[in-house]
């Protein structure tokens, strides 16, 4: 809401310095968005008045002015303009100026004539004719009235104001307006408030019953609808103050008619229309949904197809604006517009939002309306309405006004006790400081007992509790004298254990070398393909949005390796680095069978990802190793398979108990250049719920061993294709407690092993907690693996 | 015999004069001391003393062993000595040559700003909640006091689903779950990824993240809401920075404040701050009274418990915090960006 200053003073005195005057609002609950100080650079810019003209000696083109200044002694400046004249008054920037335009005046000799100063041209000061008639000429802006001289040129072009962009909450729509804003400086300075004097006299030999019929057909979306009409109207320009201040408040200035309704819409907060009577085909005005398919050209020259959940002001042909957003082109004021229908009316917020929503047009009245305005404001603005056309002389105003009103016009009224009020706001405030607070905000109350009773005004339709009053109060009495206090009372505050879990999750990554990567939960459609998934893919089965920013935000993600991709890919497009190691923890989304009224299965996710030219997919596999060690999980195993992103032969899932914790791979070459990614990536994606399921955090202590273990090593030869995994499992099972650890140290595949066949070399480690080991022991056990896999691989033993 | 024992004594003498390393030491050892050595051949020569010489001789080449083992071990430190000097001297390395760093991964920035907050809450009694982010309209919107038609609902332009599911446009949902499941006191905070309908830009961001609190108890007011963000603030920002609660408006609490914080870059001196922007305070947090509406529509009764609740923005504070003028580089997951923090 831009707020004038100047207008302001209308109605409240303001004598603060403006620095104090908008921290004040502030601390009361009205947020400075921006303070404008309006014609700061026309300091040293003054009427002046041209006393005497002479040609210059030297110059054809130049004359030399003696221009009255207010300074007693005449100021000679030399002007090449040709349009001046003796007992012209100019705008005449004196040395030391800053124009607008981005001069400095100094002072200066022109062809050997000294000129103290500088003559002005609308250009120069900024401006054009819409906010000084004749500003927009060609040489000198000859001023239009006999100003004294001397007075600055900023107070002529009603350019000495300060414009204040306020803030106002979305429960304030009583503020979108000069007098709601007056309302509330009044309240925090402590100062009274004047309301503008309305009186206007009736034709008597006419009445508008004569011109008008109209019918509410959806009381419930117009509440109340009220007309005026003025005869003979006299269409003219309005008068300076008048623009001025639509000016002020950013609305352009049109014809007298026109000004009047925005005038009175930012006074009073009533936005207001005005039909050209002679649209008004039979006489009647009808308030009524469009009909599906229906069209107006609005007043702003577009055509809009409008729908039954539009209301419509209508005439007996079709309708002639759309309620409460835009008029229509065809009943707009025109130059001989003879006579006018006023028309200040309620509508439901929800409509005038939809509509406006839907049409893409958000105006001066749809944003008022859409907040919602107080139906007993349709009266008072039209009156006011017609103060102003009397005021202007702009017509002669029919006896009778239309008001079909449905809304109900009594007051709310609230009781609260004293304690409660007090109770939410920290500090204690009497019961007589209370009212005379609200009454500083024009809510009249009484204290009765223990209790206040509040009468609401019609404007604030946001009070409805005893929180609300505490709420007016407490601005008002000032949120500084709030105390700090802590809450009584101990409490647990603890992680659970799952939110450890996660941030041990977190760290581990970290210790390995992995950077957080954080992206966005939308998906494009685009990446099913890209990933190679199958038209039956789970993955592509993902929440659509309704109204995404964009197709490639459309979906919510069933994955998060393309965004680990994508990330990877962005890091060495950009050369950031040669080699990437991310992580990333976050949800994904599965669809429920019933998408419409369940929510998504949202399963946490860990996604790891890799591009490192010194690591293969056993340094990733490691890493996930690493992390079921450490987070105690038991019995995973690690089989081929995985979805088709991967390499066909470089890809696993790791499960346990049956469920898939985990997929890992080498990235698809199809997928790797689609993401331009410069070399074989790795990602694993983990299903945290899973991990988590299975994790047993508690690690026990188990003793050092106090008797010394014995290496021995194991080669054996097996078919080229036999997988080590399990040969490992079965040297396990086959050795018992002896056994401490088995590590692979060795696969060859070439001549010396034969065709067809590799060596697998293993390091073997035996220990016994309460003796030393023997060698017949060791032997024995030794024997009883070697036979295991004999049977079991046909392995034979190398030598 | 000896004269002859003298002889070597002083020959082995000059000889370890000469020697310059421990090889040749080993050698002139050999010589002398050895199985063939000359005092041992030496001694073997005794046989052919008289009964009286014998004892005497023997005791003449025993001092000498003696003393050239004596000798000969002296050298042999000095040896020692000398050689480890050299070795020392030979291994001068030059220190101002740059370290092998080992290769250290690193928590996003938001993940590290979200621990000190949620540190410096649960050391004040908080639980931290979590809840789904594609919610229901009752949680999002209509239990928090944002029915249908509500104006306020223009504040939060939200991503739909359809009519009944959306994105959450923030994590106050939790807090309706929260209330609607537990029993009071209660204290949380509720950290999480939000969503709106913005384009992205420097400053707007479709994802984003926010941290709520909520606390319900008896007797709570605008008085513990400000002693608990008070704490808040100097634990995260520092111990001089300042607040200030002005009024505002949320559909969910009433009263309701915007808190501020002194600014902590310029402490309002400089009036060109790109923090403060010379205002000397900094908007960090809406806040407010839990609006008994929302306390009877989460079933709880308002003439029994009160409470306050708190919502400031993750990534604002974060960046703030690291002086992060753009919230892109927070998704984009670059590495020059993320080994920063």
């Amino acid at each position: 809401m831009l707020v004038s200053l100047k207008w302001l003073r209308d109605y409240v005195d303001v004598d603060l310095p403006l620095e104090e005057f908008t921290s004040r609002m502030i601390m009361s609950g009205m947020e400075v968005e921006d303070v404008k100080v309006m014609g700061e650079q026309l300091d040293r810019v003054v009427v002046g008045r041209i006393d005497k003209l002479s040609p210059h000696t030297n110059s054809d083109h130049l004359q030399i002015c003696m221009i009255d200044v207010g300074e007693g002694e005449p100021v000679q400046i030399v002007t090449g303009a040709q349009n001046v004249f003796e007992g012209a008054y100019v705008p005449a920037a004196l040395i030391g100026a800053n124009l607008p335009c981005g001069m400095t005046i100094k002072k200066g000799k022109l062809r050997g004539e000294v000129s103290n100063g500088m003559l002005c041209s609308g250009g120069e000061l900024c401006i054009d004719d819409s906010v000084y008639p004749g500003a927009s000429v060609d040489g000198i802006m000859i001023l239009r009235e006999a100003y004294a001289p001397g007075t600055p040129i900023a107070k002529v072009l009603g350019m000495d104001d300060v414009i204040i962009d306020f803030k106002t909450t979305a429960n304030r729509a009583d503020c979108l307006s000069m007098i709601g804003m007056a309302r509330e400086v009044a309240a925090a300075l402590h100062t009274p408030m004047r309301m503008p004097a309305v009186s206007y006299t009736q034709v008597t030999d006419d009445t508008i019953s004569r011109y008008l019929s109209v019918k509410v057909e959806e009381p419930s979306l117009c509440p109340r609808y009220m007309n005026r009409v003025v005869r003979n109207v006299k269409i003219e320009p309005s008068p300076a103050w008048m623009q001025q201040k639509l000016n002020a408040a950013g609305v352009r200035a049109i014809n007298n008619i026109v000004d009047i309704t925005n005038y009175v819409m930012l006074e009073m907060g009533q936005p207001m229309h005005a039909f050209d009577y002679r649209e008004v085909e039979g006489r009647e005005i009808i308030v009524r949904r469009a009909q599906a398919g229906e069209k107006l050209m609005t007043l702003d020259g577009k055509e809009r197809v409008l729908t039954e959940r539009m209301l419509v002001i209508a005439n007996g042909n079709g309708p002639m604006g759309v309620a409460g957003v835009m008029g229509g082109e065809n009943s707009g004021i025109h130059d001989d517009t003879q006579a006018v229908v006023f028309e200040s009316a309620t509508f439901s917020p929800l409509t005038i939002r939809q509509t406006s929503r839907a049409l893409g047009m958000r105006t001066e009245s749809s944003s008022r309306y859409e907040k919602g305005v107080d139906p007993t404001l349709a009266q008072l603005a039209l009156d006011r309405a017609m103060g102003l056309i009397e005021q202007l002389h702009a017509g002669e105003i029919v006896e009778g006004a239309v008001d079909i009103c449905s809304a109900d016009l009594t007051p709310r009224v609230i009781r609260a006790k004293v304690a409660r009020i007090n109770s939410c706001m920290g500090i204690t405030v009497e019961a007589s400081q209370m009212k005379a607070i609200l009454e500083d905000l024009q809510v009249p109350t009484e204290i009765d007992g223990d209790e206040l009773v509040c009468t609401v005004p019609a404007w604030r339709g946001d009070l409805e509790t005893y929180a609300d009053l505490a709420e007016e109060v407490l601005r008002i009495y000032g949120y500084e004298h709030i105390p700090s206090r802590l809450m009584e009372g101990a409490m647990q505050g603890v992680r659970t254990p799952l939110q450890r879990a996660n941030n041990d999750l977190k760290d581990q990554m970290v210790a390995m070398g992995f950077f957080e990567a954080v992206t966005y939960t939308f998906m494009s459609p685009s990446v099913f393909d890209r990933m190679l998934l199958e038209a039956d893919s789970p993955l592509r089965n993902a929440i659509r949005l309704l109204n995404p920013l964009g197709e490639d935000y459309s979906l919510v993600r069933t994955f998060l390796v393309p965004a680990m991709l994508q990330s990877i890919a962005n890091n060495t497009a950009r050369k950031a680095a040669d080699r990437v190691r991310l992580f990333e923890v976050s949800k994904i989304f599965v669809p429920a069978d019933d998408t419409f009224t369940q929510q998504p299965d949202e399963i946490p996710t860990l996604c790891i990802g890799m591009l490192d030219d010194t690591a293969d997919f056993f340094d990733l596999k490691g890493v996930l190793e690493a992390l079921i060690r450490r987070f105690g999980l038991k019995g995973v195993s690690f089989s081929a398979g995985g979805p088709a992103y991967y390499h066909p032969g470089r890809k696993a899932l790791a499960t346990v108990k049956g469920k898939v914790l985990a997929e890992l791979g080498e990235i698809h070459p199809d997928v790797q250049a689609a993401y331009e990614l410069p070399g074989r990536t790795l990602v694993a994606q983990v299903n945290l719920r899973a991990f988590f399921e299975e994790a047993d955090p508690a690690a026990a202590y188990r003793p050092l061993p106090k008797f010394p273990s014995v290496k021995r090593d194991l080669a054996v030869t097996v078919d080229a294709s036999q997988p080590v995994g399990p040969m490992m499992d079965q040297i396990r099972q086959a050795a018992g407690s002896l056994l401490e650890s088995v590590e692979l140290f060795d696969v060859y595949q070439g001549r010396q092993v034969g065709e067809g066949k590799k060596s697998v070399a293993f390091s073997l480690t035996y220990q016994a907690g309460d003796h030393t080991l023997v060698e017949e022991e060791i032997n024995r056990v030794h024997q009883r693996i070697l036979r295991a896999l004999e049977r079991s691989y046909q392995a034979e033993i190398r030598q | 015999m000896q004269e002859k024992i003298k002889q070597i004594v002083s020959d082995i003498r000059e000889q370890l004069e000469k020697i310059s390393d421990s090889r040749e030491l080993e050698a002139l050892k050999v010589k002398v001391l050895g199985k063939k050595g000359q005092l041992t051949e030496l001694m073997r020569g005794m046989g052919a003393l008289s009964k009286e010489e014998r004892p005497v001789m023997g005791k003449l080449v025993n001092d000498a062993r003696a003393t050239l083992e004596e000798m000969l071990s002296k050298r042999e430190e000095a040896l020692a000595a000398k050689e480890r000097q050299e070795r020392l001297a030979s291994e001068v390395l030059d220190v101002t040559i740059p370290g092998r760093e080992p290769s250290l991964g690193n928590l996003h920035p938001l993940t590290k700003v979200i621990r000190r907050v949620e540190e410096i809450f649960l050391g004040m009694g908080f639980e931290i909640a979590e809840g789904p982010e594609v919610e229901l309209d009752h949680y999002n919107f209509e239990l928090l006091n944002l029915p249908k038609d509500h104006p306020a609902r223009d504040m939060q332009d939200s991503f739909f689903i359809n009519e009944n599911l959306l994105l959450r446009t923030h994590t106050s949902p939790v807090q309706a779950r929260t209330m609607t499941t537990k029993k009071p006191p209660i204290r949380i905070i509720c950290p999480g990824r939000v969503y709106r309908v913005d384009e992205v830009d420097a400053t707007h961001s479709p994802v984003f993240h926010q941290i709520e609190g909520l606390v319900i108890d008896k007797g709570i007011d605008m008085s513990h809401l400000k002693g608990t963000l008070d704490v808040f603030v100097r634990e995260f920002y520092g111990q001089g920075v300042r607040t200030r609660l002005r009024p505002s408006f949320f559909p969910f609490t009433e009263p309701s404040a915007e808190m501020d914080i002194s600014c902590y870059v310029c402490d309002g001196k400089d009036p060109g701050c790109r923090v403060c922007h010379g205002s000397g305070w900094i908007e960090v947090l809406g806040c407010g009274v839990v609006n008994p509406k929302v306390l009877t529509l989460c079933g709880i009764d308002p003439q029994e418990y009160s409470g306050f609740a708190f919502g400031l923005g993750w990534d604002r504070i974060t960046n703030g915090k690291y002086g992060i003028s753009d919230l892109r580089l927070l998704f984009e997951n670059d590495l020059r960006f993320l080994r920063q923090f």
